[in-house]
């Protein structure tokens, strides 16, 4: 399926905005419950067709297209995202069976060797 | 124009771009992972696989034995690049025809093309030019035109300033990139563009300027906030404590640097514990003249080396037409300010400075003919390959094994599969008899994989089978479905009636989940008896909702309210429907922040004698209304049957009447299923009427609103209405009234936004308001707001008698504002 997709980029930026907000209060607490009105405004980005993903703890490998990756540290094995500094970015098409999306913004991540165990 | 070659390629240093001239115009093709115009000219080689671009690039500085970059800087020289992990090596010429190769990819249009234009420094010299056409030929083209980068960028710029004389003129092209500095004195010699003198630094660039940032901004600040040994160097080192953070913040230093392009300052803000295992939440400020102060000595060395060339050739800066900036460094305003003052003349931003020289190479590629005459190599002819694969279909796992067998001339051959969403690519694997990949899987999703067998030189080989499909997660089992639509019933403020919303469709995998966000249409007064609905009924949703099985019923009472809630609260809903088909209905009211949930299940049926009186009484009222209208209508057999009914109904209404609220017998649920049929009856009698009047609507606010359009609308105007009538065939043979009923309102806004504007309408607006004087709230107001209408009505001041109908309107009362809302409840929630 041939997709050609332009993304307003204002529509990106107001995503990253969201996953920072949500990423503060994950850090911070979320005395006031804005917790609730983020995850609405993440409703409304995925009926526009919008959605974030964020690739947080995920492990890393060369064939992975949907990260801007650098790696910190020594190793190159076992890669793990530790640091995410924008969230990847699908436009998700709900028609006919199942879904299908498409990577619109690739996360851009640190990640690391995971330590051995 | 169709021998041209069309397709120009910016074979770059560090990033790489292809184009293609059409009709006038350059497109710059895009990256299909990612969207990005640039592919960085990096080349990999890890785990037996070839990775170009932005995957490689990941391994740069970390695998620097088996990931190359830079490699542009050694074309035509003997040298080579061991590969650690492939135990041999690989000349600049290949790597060079791997990154040709890979742009190739990006062509969306199904073309391949044998003829390009490839840019190249100004500094190459005959070997290095003859290695770029063979890395060409390498990747494929049959024909390959050199064009100097400098020259392409100025073509660039006169393509688009159509009206530059650049007649015995000359300028400087001053490229400054993400790691490399160009300059090039560029003049016409005997009509042609002539690069005549350049120079250049290998290794300065944008991404120094970003380490400049955290060098020497970013890190003194932080030594003040913490306890810090050594920050610096612990960041660089790949062994340091803050090596993590050095990366970090390197992109955050590169989106600040793009950011003080607009504004004057940026901040970066981050998180770090320090020696004393302190965290540290510091934002740190970048003020633009902090960032101007530490790239300047590297902006007036480029000055300086321009300076050499004009000295060189004996030329003074106003000789100079325009200094032509190109290079993503130059977006930085201080690098175009710092050289227009040291060298006093003016430069030009004219063209954007990342594309500009593959823009330029397209237009030089539209104006030469493709000639094959003298192919460098014969296409390597596609072999008969057989192949036999094997993998699971479905899978719960987030991995599986692909497997295929090859038959037939493989030899020099390549296999790559990518996955469609664009998040997985094996990268060129060399195609052996037997090939196994993991292809990692998305979540709860049908996963399409591409499979494709490239030549040596990157063209498709034929084989009959070209995708893999994996169904991940819940797609994956035959997992129960919904035997009918689960919709959400809501108060149609409109009509006056209840319209159906679903929730989930017909054959939705099971367990689901949906949310709805919703409205509450009355307000409910705390503590009072008054209640919010919330109904779910089973069956299509096109039905009237007495038509389906009500499934689940959560009502939030004025009793249980800790405060009021207002009309327009809204309220969110969430379903959750599991294997077994219970359904939980959680209702969260925003304003007094409570929640309210209910699980159904469907052996336990949830009908309150409450609502089934007031449900058997809007069905004897729907029966009255619907004879009526076929009375009008002279549809007499129509006006027969619905007679019929209304024994039943009245029947249903007398044993109603004798239930308690409390009843405990299954007496209710007989009941309800007799309504429920009866209700049937009368949406079968009345459906197809219904339909047809929406869709005679339809085509009657279509005919005003197309005449309107075409007489007054604007250009937006024009494309809303073609978007309407193009998606016609969705909703005009529809069964759901709801998707006609919504195009139809559609048009109407449309005729509303262009009639709003039109003197009449205002008028006709500012009269009917008039008439209501007597009862506007602020009669002094409102006298003079008249007084000031007519006068504008007279001047054919048209704006300002929008102006004041608008204040009019706000006088009046609200229920006179709300006409058309008074109407019956049903739910409370629209």
């Amino acid at each position: 399926m041939e997709i050609k997709f332009q993304v307003p980029k204002s529509i990106l930026v107001a995503l990253n905005q969201l996953y920072e907000i949500e990423q503060k209060l994950k850090k911070n607490g979320d005395a006031s419950g804005v917790q609730r009105n983020i995850v609405k405004m993440k409703d409304a980005f995925e009926e526009l067709g919008f959605a974030y993903e964020d690739p947080m703890g995920q492990p890393f490998k060369e064939t992975r297209t949907d990260l801007e990756a650098t790696i910190s540290g020594a190793g190159t094995e076992n890669l793990v995202v530790v640091e995410v500094i924008k969230p990847i970015v699908r436009a998700v098409l709900r028609d006919g069976p199942g879904e299908f999306s498409k990577v619109v913004q690739k996360g851009i991540v640190v990640v690391e060797s995971r330590k051995e165990q | 124009m169709n021998n041209m070659i069309n397709f120009g390629i910016d074979l770059g240093t560090t990033n790489s771009l292809i184009t293609k001239f059409n009709k006038g115009t350059v497109e710059v093709f895009k990256n299909p992972n990612g969207f990005k115009e640039t592919l960085p000219s990096v080349v990999g080689f890890r785990n037996d696989r070839i990775l170009v671009g932005e995957q490689a690039k990941t391994y740069m500085e970390k695998d620097h034995k088996s990931v190359v970059s830079r490699f542009k800087r050694k074309m035509g020289t003997t040298e080579s690049f061991k590969i650690k992990s492939l135990g041999q090596s690989k000349t600049p010429i290949e790597l060079s025809a791997f990154v040709l190769k890979e742009l190739k990819t990006f062509i969306h249009t199904g073309e391949s093309p044998e003829a390009v234009v490839i840019t190249i420094p100004a500094s190459f010299d005959m070997l290095q030019s003859n290695a770029t056409k063979e890395a060409g030929y390498a990747a494929g083209f049959k024909q390959v035109v050199l064009l100097q980068e400098p020259i392409a960028a100025s073509l660039a710029y006169a393509n688009k300033e159509k009206n530059l004389d650049l007649k015995n003129s000359q300028w400087i092209v001053y490229d400054l990139g993400g790691g490399t500095f160009d300059v090039a004195l560029v003049k016409i010699v005997e009509g042609e563009l002539k690069v005549v003198d350049h120079e250049g630094d290998n290794y300065l660039g944008g991404s120094d300027f970003d380490a400049f940032i955290v060098e020497r901004i970013i890190a003194p600040q932080l030594e003040k906030k913490g306890k810090f040994a050594d920050l610096v160097a612990q960041m660089k080192s790949e062994a340091g404590k803050h090596n993590r953070l050095w990366h970090y913040l390197l992109h955050q230093a590169e989106q600040a640097k793009i950011e003080l392009s607009n504004k004057t300052s940026s901040e970066i803000e981050f998180s770090v514990e320090d020696d004393e295992g302190k965290i540290l939440d510091p934002i740190i400020a970048i003020t633009r003249s902090e960032y101007e102060g530490i790239i300047k000595e590297a902006i007036d060395n480029t000055a300086e080396m321009l300076k050499k060339i004009l000295t060189r050739n004996s030329l003074r800066p106003q000789d100079l037409k325009f200094v032509l900036m190109v290079g993503g460094a130059t977006y930085t305003p201080f690098v175009r300010k710092r050289i227009e003052e040291l060298l006093g003349i003016a430069v030009n931003t004219g063209i954007d400075p990342t594309n500009a020289i593959a823009v330029g190479a397209a237009y030089f590629a539209a104006t030469k003919e493709i000639d094959l005459s003298k192919p460098s190599e014969k296409p390597s002819a596609p072999s008969a390959l057989k192949i036999k694969v094997s993998y699971n279909r479905a899978s719960q796992e987030r991995e599986e094994m692909f497997s295929a067998k090859v038959d037939g001339e493989f030899a020099g051959m390549f296999y790559r599969i990518t996955r469609e969403d664009g998040g997985y690519d094996s990268g060129l694997k060399k195609l052996t008899a037997r090939i196994v990949e993991d292809l990692p899987l998305q979540e709860d999703a049908f996963n399409h994989f591409t499979f494709k067998i490239l030549d040596s030189a990157n063209n498709l080989v034929a084989i009959d089978f070209d995708s893999i499909q994996i169904a991940q997660g819940k797609y994956s089992v035959a997992g129960q479905m919904l035997p009918e639509d689960l919709s959400l019933v809501k108060d149609d403020l409109n009509t006056g009636d209840t319209k159906l919303e679903r929730i989930f469709a017909k054959n939705s995998v099971l367990p689901a989940k949906a949310k709805k966000l919703v409205d509450v249409s009355k307000t409910i007064v705390h503590g009072s008896d008054d209640e919010i609905r919330v109904i779910v009924v089973e069956g299509p949703s096109e039905n009237h909702f007495s038509a389906n099985k009500t499934v689940g019923y959560l009502a939030i009472s004025g009793k249980g309210l800790k405060r009021d809630i207002h009309r327009g609260t809204e309220i969110d809903l969430t379903f959750e429907l599991s294997e077994s088909r219970d359904l939980t209905v959680h209702a969260y009211v925003n304003s007094s922040g409570q929640e309210f949930s209910q699980i159904f299940n469907p052996t336990f049926r949830e009908v309150p004698v409450k609502m089934l009186t007031q449900e058997i009484q809007l069905l004897e009222t729907r029966l009255d209304d619907e004879k009526a209208e076929a009375m009008d209508n002279e549809n007499y057999e129509v006006v027969e049957k619905l007679e019929k009914l209304r024994a039943p109904v009245q029947e249903l209404q007398g044993e109603v009447m004798l239930l308690t609220l409390d009843d405990v017998t299954d007496s209710r649920y007989k009941l309800e299923d007799r309504k429920r049929k009866i209700a049937q009856e009368l949406n079968q009698l009345t459906a197809g009427k219904h339909l047809e009047k929406l869709r005679g609507e339809y085509a009657a606010v279509k005919t005003d609103v197309t005449a309107l359009v075409s007489q007054s609308g604007n250009d937006h105007e024009r494309r809303q209405l073609s978007e309407v009538v193009a998606r016609e065939h969705t909703f005009l043979n529809s069964t759901n009234p709801q998707k006609l009923e919504e195009a139809t309102e559609q048009l109407r806004r449309i005729s509303f936004q262009i009639l709003r504007r039109t003197p009449d309408f205002l008028v006709g607006w500012f009269q009917h308001l008039t008439s209501k004087r007597e009862m506007l709230n602020d009669q002094v107001q409102a006298k003079n707001l008249i007084e000031a209408g007519k006068r504008h009505i007279t001047a054919e001041d048209f704006d300002r008698l929008a102006e004041v109908n608008g204040r009019l309107h706000s006088l009046l009362p609200q229920e006179e504002k709300d006409s058309k809302e008074m109407q019956r409840f049903v739910t409370g929630i629209s």
